[in-house]
């Protein structure tokens, strides 16, 4: 339970920080999208993809938590 | 020993996150579907041609080889099925932001009102504290 709560936490950091490269990537980038909106169009793209990246860095982040602690296991055996 | 209980917690707190992630994923993807009839067929050529555009701007970083692009288009896809009930409830939290706040309140004001408000409060409670000082 703990762990998973650990997990949570650093899936946030890791979304906090895709989404802020994120909308760098779609306001530089992204003209095939945004052409001919305004910028609220671009912010709205940055945004709306923030619970996805939350969940999938959390699992990502319990899968390397796993191979970590694999690794630790075999090393001090 | 400990480094045992380790890997177990690991794998527990890796199958609670999954368990969770899962379970939001079947349920957006069943209110995608059911209310904002959402195509995520990847196989059909207007949904790929979209998610192409995406993902071409997400991962612009990458080099554009067959393989790559079918995993950027998975990922992108399942971004968009989190995504979306998400984008469609923030527009729908606006606009009942808008009708409630009525005509006098728009949401530019929101900050302007706050502001305001706290000021008032701030010269009123400076206003009793002198009172007290004078009087005691």
């Amino acid at each position: 339970m703990e762990t998973m709560i650990k997990n949570f936490k650093t899936g946030f950091t890791l979304a906090i920080l895709i989404t802020c490269v994120q909308a760098y990537a779609i306001y530089t980038y992204g003209s095939a999208i945004t052409d001919g909106h305004p910028i609220g169009y671009t912010l709205l793209y940055s945004v709306m993809f923030f619970l996805g990246w939350f969940m999938l860095g959390s699992v990502v982040t319990g899968f390397v938590r796993l191979i970590v602690s694999l690794i630790s296991m075999l090393l001090t055996r | 020993m400990e480094k045992k209980d380790y890997v177990v917690e690991a794998v527990i707190g890796l199958i609670g996150t999954m368990v969770v992630a899962l379970a939001l994923y079947f349920v957006m993807r069943y209110i995608d579907v059911k209310y904002f009839d959402m195509k995520l067929d990847d196989s059909q050529a207007e949904v790929y041609q979209e998610l192409q555009a995406m993902s071409n701007t997400l991962f612009f970083f990458l080099p554009q080889t067959k393989w790559l692009q079918l995993i950027e288009n998975k990922i992108v896809l399942m971004l968009f099925v989190y995504g979306g009930p998400v984008l469609i409830g923030a527009i729908a939290a606006i606009g009942v932001v808008v009708v409630l706040s009525g005509l006098g309140g728009s949401i530019t004001n929101v900050a302007t009102n706050y502001v305001n408000n706290q000021a008032e409060e701030l010269q009123r409670q400076e206003e009793e504290y002198r009172w007290y000082s004078h009087y005691h």
